[in-house]
């Protein structure tokens, strides 16, 4: 076990305990701070709440956890797996391929893609020219919707993996002991299905919310949190702070904000889930 | 019975007409990146190209646009791998097989780790870095993507070695082997599939991510491809988009494959039940 507390020591909790020092000083990435950084308290926190950035960020990046994971990904990945579950192997193959197909691209190619899918004449514009529907320029006016949805394409994939999987695991007798009782259809999604799914959209909520709330590359490449600072969710916000304006005190107070989002989640889940008792 | 038929029927369309929808809404925005690599004069828009041809893929191939970054990524992504392996599988192994007098509460930690933004760990770790001179370094970088990945890796190690039954080990102490042998004639062979998995799986990560080199690495001739293909992006503007196009298909074609070869064995490498009666 050595190796491996070794470097969880090194790169985990030492980061962690050093983001709590540098939080309360006023370094800076380069000049005089950047070297002999001082004592300033709970200053950059007060900074953090005076100045709107939080409030502004945290919800935000609420926004974009919730409309991207808890509805798009995991509705979508739900949605995605109920249809598929009765159709014939060759349609399950072809949606399975082009859903999983935008999952497995490394991070940055679909901000490229999504870049010109959203741009003043790219696809999306001119299928809603074709349709002589109104065109759209989100990044611009609705970014945050932009985003979200970019990140929905990009991550459905996992849900719809994990509720297909859990799908195949109900027995069928309890499908069909519905049937015979008179169910329709929306009758035994409800009162068979939905209730063992329970557990498994729990797992998956946890495994996509978290990953969710530190999403960076997509929304850089797509807005690099603009237009102004309207798709600039903490760890965008994080990073402006510590790297372009050079603020390493501060960006390491909205870091530990973000840790914290972090850490309270995922005590809910790991107590909710108990990992000791069935895996 | 024929009016259930026909309903059921009616279902079936409409379930076949949403998920039209749904793979059109998958596929559109792969379009451009197809289109634009084979057309010399792409933009941003969409357009379908008049004179396909490999001109930008011969553009872009040159060491220090393509072969570099993607080697500088190569060797990046397999150190840290292979390191998220090893260690992850020796931390996992006594977990899963010994009552540890503090194995239920380190359990709880892992996968409270398993949890943390670490991107929120990026400002310390690169002051950390900055002082202790590791910018610029790919072992020290490395080390810090298989640190951070560790806890999940050793959740998912436990439970792949949680499904190799333990009366085979068990079998092999009685018959007298030592428990070096028992590691590499039982243990290792049972959960090497298991290892083949997580390395790839943890491949495709490290092999994808952007922030970590784009914080932790200055130089150019360090850079990987993912902050190359970034800033080539960023820096030609609307000239080169083809070759930008270009790059992205073949930046994404290693994780591509090795998503689809892991797809595979996915189901079969964890079946054991051949190897024990009942």
């Amino acid at each position: 076990m050595a190796p491996a507390l070794l470097l969880l020591s090194v790169f985990v909790v030492v980061p962690i305990c050093y983001a709590l020092y540098i939080a309360f000083t006023n370094t800076r990435l380069t000049g005089r701070e950047a070297l002999h950084p001082q004592w300033v308290g709970f200053e950059n926190f007060r900074r953090l709440i005076d100045s709107g950035d939080l409030q502004n960020s945290v919800t935000l990046t609420l926004i974009f956890v919730v409309g991207s994971s808890l509805i798009g990904q995991n509705l979508l990945g739900l949605a995605l797996a109920l249809l598929t579950a009765k159709r014939k192997r060759l349609v399950v193959s072809i949606v399975g391929t082009s859903v999983l197909a935008a999952y497995v691209f490394p991070e940055i190619v679909p901000g490229f893609m999504w870049t010109s899918f959203l741009s003043e004449s790219g696809v999306l514009n001119s299928v809603l020219r074709f349709l002589h529907l109104p065109t759209q320029q989100l990044l611009i006016d609705q970014p945050m919707i932009g985003v979200i949805l970019a990140d929905v394409w990009r991550a459905t994939a996992f849900s719809m993996l994990v509720y297909t999987a859990a799908l195949g695991d109900i027995p069928e007798d309890l499908i069909d002991a519905a049937k015979m009782d008179g169910a329709g259809y929306v009758g035994t999604l409800w009162h068979v299905t939905a209730p063992l799914l329970r557990r498994t959209a729990f797992t998956n909520l946890m495994l996509i919310t978290l990953p969710t709330l530190s999403v960076f590359t997509m929304i850089f490449a797509l807005t690099g949190g603009g237009p102004g600072n309207d798709s600039q969710t903490l760890p965008i916000l994080m990073y402006d702070q510590a790297f372009k304006l050079q603020d390493m005190a501060y960006g390491t107070a909205i870091s530990l904000v973000l840790l914290g989002i972090g850490v309270v989640l995922s005590i809910i889940y790991v107590f909710v889930l108990k990992p000791g008792k069935d895996k | 019975m024929s009016h259930s038929f026909q309903s059921e029927r009616v279902a079936g369309v409409c379930a076949n007409l949403a998920l039209t929808a749904i793979v059109l809404a998958f596929l559109g925005p792969m379009l451009w990146m197809f289109a634009a690599a084979f057309n010399p004069t792409a933009q941003l828009s969409f357009d379908i190209p008049k004179d396909p041809n490999l001109n930008n893929f011969k553009s872009v191939a040159t060491w220090e646009q393509l072969f570099r970054p993607l080697l500088n990524s190569m060797v990046l992504s397999i150190l840290a791998s292979v390191v998220t392996v090893i260690a992850a599988c020796l931390c996992a192994y006594p977990l899963s097989r010994y009552k540890l007098r503090f194995g239920t509460a380190f359990l709880y930690l892992i996968l409270l780790g398993s949890g943390l933004p670490i991107i929120a760990l990026m400002i310390p770790t690169y002051r950390m870095f900055t002082k202790l001179h590791f910018t610029d370094n790919t072992i020290a970088t490395a080390m810090f993507m298989a640190g951070t990945s560790l806890p999940f890796a050793i959740w998912l190690a436990k439970n792949f070695i949680d499904g190799v039954p333990i009366m085979l080990e068990e079998a092999a102490r009685t018959d007298g082997a030592s428990t070096m042998q028992m590691m590499k004639l039982i243990v290792f062979p049972l959960i090497r599939p298991g290892m083949i998995v997580l390395f790839i799986y943890s491949f495709i990560g490290n092999w994808g991510n952007f922030f970590v080199p784009f914080i932790l690495f200055s130089d150019p001739a360090k850079q990987t491809a993912s902050v190359a293909i970034y800033n080539y992006f960023n820096s030609l503007g609307g000239v080169y988009f083809g070759r930008v196009a270009a790059f992205a298909i073949l930046y994404s074609a290693p994780a591509v494959i090795l998503y689809i070869s892991i797809s595979r064995t996915l189901g079969r490498s964890f079946s054991f039940s051949g190897a024990v009666k009942e």
